[in-house]
C-alpha cells in the first residue's frame, strides 16, 4: 500500500531568468521552484510560444558512485528504465515476476562458472555450461510471451513524443522528452509510474546491446578508443578514470538484481530533479506533479567514499594502436564545478580553441598547419575533472611537432595576458549562446537541470556566467600558469597499428 | 479551418481500443495469443482525456510573408519578437549533384573558401575577427543540389550582419592562402578515409551504387583536390551564385518593412551578367548492385549497410514509402527492425533504415546496423527476413495506426523553431513542391491503407536487389559470409596517401 505524502511544502519562488543581451536588453523568464516533501525537486518555465513542452529529469547518480566489479552499471540501468513497469510493457506481470528471477538466478549461475573458469589452472566444464545456457535460452523464450516489446517507447510516440532518448554522464543519469502541451498529464503518469514500479524485463538481452554499444563507441571508433585510454591514465585513484559504459568484463556479468539494488539505493525523489519547460501553466503542472510524484517516498541516500584523485606529480602518457591516422588527446587536471578557478580555466579554454580566431586555430591550423583540427574543452564535473586538448596533426607534420606546437601556445599565455579584445569575445559569446539556448524548450531544460543537480541550484547558470565574464586577463594567466603544466598533464596518443 | 490534429488522433485511439478489444476477446476464445496485446497500464491511458491543440502548420501567406526584392531575390520573412535574435537562410541552386566528373568536391570547397577566402573590402582575418566579436554565426555550406548561406547573431547585429554577409555573397576575394590551408585539411580528411568504420561503410555503399560515372558516387582525391584552383572558384561563384539564383529565409526579431528596405539597399542592386546557366542533373544509372562486398577492416564489430536504389521526390508513392520505412526501420522503437535486431535479439545498438524519397535524384534505401563479428550473418539475415516479412504480410490496421497518430501528434514539432520553419517553407519552393505542401500532408498519409503498404513495400523494396556492405575483419567474416554468396572484397576507395612518417 503507498504512503501518501499529503503536506506538499511547495516553495513557489518566482525567480527571474535574466541575461543581457549585447545590445543591453533584458530578457527574463519565469522559473518556478518546487521541492516537494519526499525531496523532489521540481523547476517550471513556462514559454508560451510552441504548443510543446519539454522535460528533463536527473538523477545524482553516475558513474562516479559505482563500485569496482560493476561498472557501467548506472548506464545499464538506464537502459532499464525504458523496458517497462508493472503496468506497462507486459501482460500478467505477477506470474512474470518469479520466472524473471528464475533467469536472474540462472545467469548467476552462469556468471559464477565463468569467473570460476577464468583460471588456466581451473579444469571446464562444457556440459554444466551448456545445460546452464539451454535453460537460459528456454527460459528467456518463456518470458517472450509476457512482452510487450517496447511498449513504453511506442506510447510514447503515439502521443507525439520527439526527442524521447536518456544518457548517463560521470555525475549524473538524464531522461528527456518533449511532447504537444496537452500530454502533461500522460508525461506525469508514465514518469512516475516508472519510478515507482519499474520491472528490468529484458535485462540479459539488453546487456548484449550494452555491449554493441561499447563495441560502437570505442572500440571500433579511433576516438572513443583514444578518449578511454586518457581517463584511465589521467585517473590513477578516482573512479573518473573508469568508463562511464562500463568494462566489459564486468558490463558483462552485470545481473538484474544489481540494477535493482543500484535503482532502489539512487533513483530516490530527494534524488532527482525535474524541469519542465514550455507551454505550461506553473500552478496546474506542479499539481499533476504533485499528484503522480508525490507519493513516492523518499529513500535515505547511501553513504559513498568515493577515492578522491591524490595530485599527479608528473607527466603521464599512454599510446595505442589502432587502425587509423595518429592523432591525440591531452588531459590536465582541473578543479571541481564552482571551485574560483574554473571560471578563468573555461575562458582559457575558449580563447585557446573556440572559433577560427581563437589561439589553436590561428597558430596551428593556420599559421604553423600542424594541426587538421584541434578543440579545448573543459566539463564542469562534481569532482575535479579534465581540460581536454584534441587534436588531429596534418601530415606531413607528426604528433610530436603538434604536441610541442601547442606547448608553444599554452607557453605564449602564460607569457603574455590574452587581450581585451579576446576577453570582450568570450564575453560577447557567453551572452550569445545563452540567448540562443533560450530558443529551444528541451535544450533550456537540460542547462537548468544539470546546474540545479550539479551545483545544487539552477541560479548557477547565470551565475557561472557571470563570473566568466568577470575574469581579467591577469585570472587567465595565472590558471594557465597553475593548471597547464607539465606534471599536471597525461598525453594519450594514438597510432595506426603495425602492419 | 485547419483540422485539430488532436481530435483525430483521439478519435482514432477510440477506434482503435475497440477494435483491439473486439480483437483481443476473439482471440482469447480461440485459445490464440493476440498479435496486439495491451498492458493495464495502455488501459489506463485510453481513459485519460487530452484537450485538442488548435494548432495548424505555418501558411505561406499568413504566418510567413513571401516577398521578391527588385532583382528577384526571393524572400520569406517569419518574424519572432520572442528573443533577440536574428537567423537568415539563403539557398542558392547549385551542389554536388552539378561538379563535374573532373571536380568532385569542387561545390563544398567553393561554399567554404566563398566565407573563409575574405572579401574584396575585408581579408579572411578580418572578417573573422568581427564575426566573432560579435557572436554572430556566418556558415556556408554545400549539400547535393544547394548552397546553404546560414547567418545567425544578436538583432542588434542585423545591419553589419548583413552587409558582411552581402559583401561574402557578392565579392569573395578566395586569398590563396585559405585556399591552400582548405585544401590541405581535405588532404588529410582523405587520408583519415578509413579511420571511422560508419563513415566509411556509408562512402563505400553509395560509391556502389552510383559509381564513378555520377557526381555522387566520386569522391574526391589527391589528384582531384590539388587541382581545384583560385580560377575555379571565381568562375563557380559567378556561375552560380547570383540574384536569379537566390532563396533567402529570415527568422527572427526584426521589423520586416525595415529588413526589407535593407536587403534591398545590400542586394537589391546587385545585377547578374548573362543568363542563370546550369548543367543538367544526370539521373544515375540506378542498376542494382545485388551482392555481398566486404571492406576490410580489423575491428570487433562490422559495420553493415543492406539496401538498394531509393526514389526520387517526384515520385507518388512517396508518403506511402515514408510511412513504410518508418514501420521497417524508421521509427525507432517502434519499427520491425529494431524491435528484431536490437530489442528481441540484442544484436546491436544503433540500427535503423532511411529511404531515399527527398533528393532531385533517386536516393539510396539502406538499412545499417553494428554487430560484432562472429553475429554478423545472423544480423544480416534478421535484417533480410525483416524486409520480406513487410512485402509478404499486410501490416495489421493498429500497427499502422500508430505510425498514423505518432506522425500526426509529433507533427508540430516541426515548426516550433522559427528558423527551421521558414526554411522549410522556402525550401518547398527550392524543391518546386506545392505551397501548402505541410496543410496536405496528414491527410495523405491518413489516406493509406494496409493494402496501399504492402503495394508499396512490394514494389519498392527488393530483396533480389539487396547489396550487402559490410566493414569489418575480412580474414574472419569471407568465410561466415559466403552463404550468402560470392563475396566481392573492395578495396577501401582510394590508392592511400603518402604514408605519414
Amino acid at each position: 500500500m503507498r504512503t501518501r505524502w499529503l503536506l506538499t511544502v511547495i516553495l513557489a519562488v518566482m525567480s527571474l531568468l535574466t541575461a543581457q543581451g549585447v545590445g543591453g536588453q533584458e530578457i527574463s523568464l519565469d522559473v518556478t521552484e518546487q521541492t516537494l516533501t519526499n525531496g523532489m525537486k521540481l523547476l517550471i518555465v513556462p514559454m508560451r510560444s510552441s504548443f510543446t513542452f519539454s522535460a528533463y529529469l536527473r538523477f545524482k547518480i553516475g558513474s562516479a558512485q559505482e563500485q569496482a566489479g560493476k561498472t557501467g552499471l548506472s548506464h545499464m540501468l538506464e537502459h532499464m528504465m525504458f523496458k517497462g513497469t508493472r503496468l506497462i510493457g507486459a501482460v500478467d506481470t505477477e506470474a512474470e515476476e518469479p520466472i524473471l528471477e528464475k533467469l536472474d538466478g540462472l545467469h548467476q549461475e552462469l556468471s559464477k562458472l565463468d569467473e570460476a573458469e577464468q583460471s588456466p589452472l581451473t579444469p571446464k566444464d562444457p556440459g554444466q555450461r551448456l545445460a546452464l545456457e539451454k535453460e537460459i535460452a528456454e527460459t528467456t523464450a518463456t518470458l517472450k510471451r509476457f512482452i510487450i516489446p517496447n511498449e513504453f517507447w511506442r506510447i510514447y510516440q503515439r502521443h507525439g513524443a520527439v526527442g524521447l532518448n536518456a544518457s548517463t554522464s560521470r555525475d549524473g543519469t538524464q531522461y528527456h522528452v518533449s511532447l504537444p502541451s496537452n500530454r502533461l498529464e500522460l508525461w506525469a503518469f508514465l514518469e512516475s509510474d516508472r519510478i515507482e514500479n519499474p520491472v528490468f524485463r529484458e535485462f540479459y538481452i539488453e546487456r548484449a546491446v550494452v555491449r554493441e554499444e561499447r563495441r560502437q563507441r570505442y572500440e571500433a571508433n579511433p576516438e572513443g578508443a583514444l578518449i578511454e585510454s586518457l581517463f584511465a591514465l589521467a585517473f590513477a585513484a578516482h573512479p573518473y578514470r573508469n568508463p562511464v559504459i562500463g568494462w566489459p568484463s564486468d558490463t558483462e556479468n552485470l545481473l538484474r538484481p544489481d540494477a535493482m539494488r543500484h535503482f532502489k539505493a539512487f533513483y530516490a525523489p530527494n534524488n532527482m530533479v525535474a524541469v519542465l519547460v514550455g507551454d505550461l501553466d506553473p500552478a496546474r503542472t506542479a499539481r499533476i506533479v504533485e499528484e503522480q510524484f508525490g507519493s513516492i517516498p523518499p529513500q535515505p541516500l547511501p553513504e559513498l567514499r568515493i577515492t578522491q584523485e591524490p595530485p599527479q606529480r608528473g607527466e603521464r602518457r599512454a599510446s595505442i594502436r589502432f587502425d587509423a591516422q595518429p592523432r591525440m588527446m591531452i588531459g590536465y587536471h582541473i578543479p571541481a564545478l564552482g571551485h574560483p578557478d574554473t571560471y578563468a580555466l573555461q575562458v582559457a579554454a575558449t580563447v585557446m580553441g573556440s572559433g577560427r580566431t581563437s589561439r589553436l586555430y590561428r597558430g596551428l591550423i593556420d599559421g604553423k598547419r600542424l594541426a587538421s583540427s584541434i578543440e579545448a574543452s573543459t566539463t564542469p564535473n562534481r569532482d575535479p575533472g579534465l581540460l581536454i586538448i584534441s587534436a588531429v596533426p596534418r601530415a606531413p607534420h607528426t604528433l610530436e611537432e603538434l604536441e610541442k606546437g601547442i606547448d608553444a601556445e599554452i607557453e605564449r599565455l602564460k607569457q603574455s595576458p590574452v587581450t581585451d579584445r579576446e576577453l570582450q569575445r568570450v564575453r560577447n559569446q557567453l551572452e550569445a549562446d545563452l540567448v540562443r539556448s533560450l530558443r529551444s524548450p528541451a535544450s533550456l531544460a537540460a542547462q537548468l537541470g544539470t546546474a540545479q543537480a550539479l551545483a545544487g541550484d539552477w541560479h548557477y547558470l547565470l551565475e557561472s556566467r557571470k563570473r566568466m565574464k568577470a575574469v581579467t586577463a591577469e585570472d587567465v594567466q595565472r590558471a594557465v600558469k597553475a593548471y597547464l603544466t607539465s606534471e599536471n598533464r597525461t598525453v594519450a596518443t594514438l597510432l595506426p597499428a603495425k602492419p | 479551418m485547419m483540422p485539430t490534429i488532436v481530435k483525430r488522433a483521439f478519435g482514432a485511439a477510440l477506434v482503435m481500443i475497440t477494435l483491439i478489444t473486439a480483437q483481443a476477446r476473439g482471440a482469447e476464445e480461440q485459445g490464440v495469443v493476440p498479435v496486439e496485446r495491451r498492458s493495464q497500464g495502455v488501459e489506463k491511458i485510453g481513459l485519460m482525456i487530452f484537450p485538442p491543440l488548435i494548432w495548424s502548420p505555418p501558411a505561406i501567406g499568413i504566418d510567413v510573408e513571401r516577398r521578391t526584392l527588385s532583382n528577384g531575390i526571393i524572400l520569406y520573412l517569419y518574424p519572432d519578437r520572442t528573443l533577440p535574435l536574428f537567423e537568415l537562410v539563403g539557398l542558392i541552386r547549385t551542389g554536388r549533384l552539378y561538379e563535374p566528373a573532373e571536380k568532385p568536391g569542387l561545390a563544398r570547397m567553393a561554399a567554404s573558401q566563398i566565407r573563409a577566402g575574405g572579401t574584396t573590402s575585408i581579408t579572411a582575418d578580418a572578417l573573422n575577427e568581427e564575426l566573432e566579436s560579435l557572436a554572430a554565426h556566418l556558415e556556408l555550406s554545400a549539400g547535393d543540389e544547394a548552397l546553404e548561406v546560414r547567418l545567425n547573431l544578436l538583432s542588434p547585429h542585423i545591419d553589419r550582419g548583413l552587409q558582411l554577409l552581402a559583401d561574402v555573397l557578392l565579392r569573395p576575394f578566395f586569398e590563396p592562402g585559405q585556399l591552400d590551408l582548405a585544401k590541405g585539411r581535405v588532404l588529410e580528411d582523405l587520408r583519415r578515409r578509413r579511420d571511422n568504420p560508419a563513415e566509411l561503410l556509408h562512402k563505400e555503399f553509395a560509391a556502389l551504387h552510383y559509381t564513378d560515372r555520377h557526381p555522387l558516387g566520386r569522391e574526391p582525391n589527391e589528384t582531384t583536390v590539388r587541382r581545384i584552383n583560385r580560377d575555379d572558384l571565381i568562375a563557380f561563384h559567378r556561375r552560380y551564385v547570383r540574384p536569379d539564383n537566390l532563396i533567402l529565409a529570415a527568422a527572427g526579431d526584426f521589423d520586416k518593412e525595415s529588413l526589407v528596405a535593407l536587403l534591398e539597399r545590400l542586394l537589391g542592386g546587385w545585377s547578374a551578367n548573362g543568363g542563370l546557366s546550369l548543367p543538367p542533373i544526370p539521373p544515375p544509372d540506378a542498376t542494382s548492385k545485388p551482392g555481398v562486398y566486404l571492406v576490410d577492416k580489423p575491428v570487433p564489430q562490422s559495420s553493415i549497410a543492406i539496401g538498394h536504389f531509393g526514389v526520387d521526390r517526384a515520385n507518388p508513392d512517396r508518403q506511402a514509402i515514408e510511412l513504410m520505412n518508418h514501420l521497417l526501420g524508421g521509427g525507432g522503437f517502434t519499427s520491425r527492425i529494431t524491435n528484431r535486431v536490437r530489442s528481441a535479439e540484442g544484436l546491436t545498438y544503433s540500427v535503423g533504415s532511411r529511404f531515399g524519397v527527398e533528393g532531385r535524384v533517386p536516393g539510396l534505401f539502406k538499412v545499417v546496423a553494428f554487430t560484432r563479428t562472429d553475429a554478423t550473418p545472423r544480423a544480416i539475415a534478421a535484417v533480410i527476413e525483416e524486409i520480406k516479412r513487410l512485402r509478404e504480410e499486410s501490416v495489421t490496421e493498429p500497427e499502422l495506426e500508430t505510425v498514423k497518430e505518432a506522425l500526426s501528434n509529433a507533427f508540430l514539432f516541426r515548426f516550433i523553431d522559427p528558423m527551421e520553419t521558414v526554411r522549410q517553407l522556402a525550401l518547398l519552393e527550392f524543391q518546386g513542391l506545392p505551397a501548402d505542401y505541410y496543410q496536405t500532408l496528414l491527410e495523405r498519409y491518413r489516406a493509406i491503407t494496409p493494402e496501399r503498404l504492402r503495394e508499396v513495400a512490394r514494389r519498392y523494396l527488393r530483396p533480389e536487389d539487396l547489396a550487402i556492405v559490410v566493414v569489418g575483419d575480412a580474414r574472419a567474416l569471407e568465410g561466415a559470409l559466403t552463404p550468402l554468396g560470392p563475396v566481392k572484397k573492395v578495396p577501401a576507395g582510394p590508392p592511400p596517401l603518402a604514408p605519414t612518417p
